[in-house]
């Protein structure tokens, strides 16, 4: 069973929970990040159709599997760390993340430990999503993180 | 000397290819294969976006030597989640 997934498969937050449930684990804090339907903007509530998740599969492995490497630096306690993006076309109220921490008891971290992992996933993961809505679509970027920029040396490139 | 390269998102839309083979001199760096990518495949833009380069599934900067085979990758900023505000 892997820990650090990307798939085309519909993902149940129960399912990854299990992954990381442990003898010595009390508590398991869960994440989903679902695709919303409606967006609230300065310019009145956009909708949306659908999305289109693309990875580069073999890089957003590796790097869910640093991130967890990172929790478990920055809280100690933490046993288990399971985080799993979806890819391909997701409707409205589906899932596209589900991370699952495992910790001894409530307090030792997990429920930080779930946050951080979606702030670094969106910061550092290589995963893109189209936005599809009735009359377009648009693929949505990321802030930049300066640190992992390249560039050819043209101004304003950052 | 052969590289791999490949593109995703947006990249890979508007140059209409996922991967192709590019032939560089031996000691390039990853600013080498940018500047030959840019000149074999100008309508990327590649010198007037903002993206990511990869090589072999690592974040890398310009000053890296490549080798033989070496995958670079080049991507827009990640946008995966889907439930934080953006």
């Amino acid at each position: 069973m892997k820990l650090f997934e990307i798939t085309a498969q519909p993902l149940s937050l129960d399912e990854v929970a299990r992954r990381v449930v442990r003898p010595d684990c009390g508590a398991v804090a869960t994440f989903a990040g679902v695709v919303r339907g409606t967006t609230a903007t300065q310019e009145g509530v956009r909708g949306t159709d659908f999305l289109n998740y693309e990875a580069y599969t073999e890089m957003a492995e590796a790097l869910l599997a640093r991130i967890a490497a990172e929790i478990q630096g920055r809280w100690p306690k933490v046993v288990a760390v399971s985080i799993v993006h979806r890819v391909g076309r997701l409707e409205i109220g589906e899932s596209s993340v589900v991370i699952a921490v495992a910790a001894p008891h409530r307090g030792d971290g997990c429920f930080e430990a779930c946050q951080y992992a979606i702030e670094r996933l969106k910061a550092i993961v290589p995963i893109w999503k189209e936005e599809n809505w009735a009359d377009g679509q648009v693929w949505v970027e990321g802030p930049r993180q300066p640190e992992l920029v390249s560039h050819l040396g043209v101004p304003g490139a950052l | 000397m052969q590289i791999r390269v490949r593109l995703f998102a947006t990249l890979r839309q508007q140059a209409g290819w996922a991967q192709q083979l590019l032939d560089v001199p031996a000691g390039t760096t990853l600013d080498g294969a940018l500047a030959a990518i840019d000149s074999a495949y100008p309508s990327l833009a590649i010198g007037r976006r903002t993206f990511y380069a990869a090589v072999n599934q690592e974040y890398a900067q310009g000053e890296q030597l490549l080798r033989e085979g070496d995958e670079v990758a080049l991507f827009p900023p990640v946008s995966g989640g889907g439930a934080v505000a953006e």
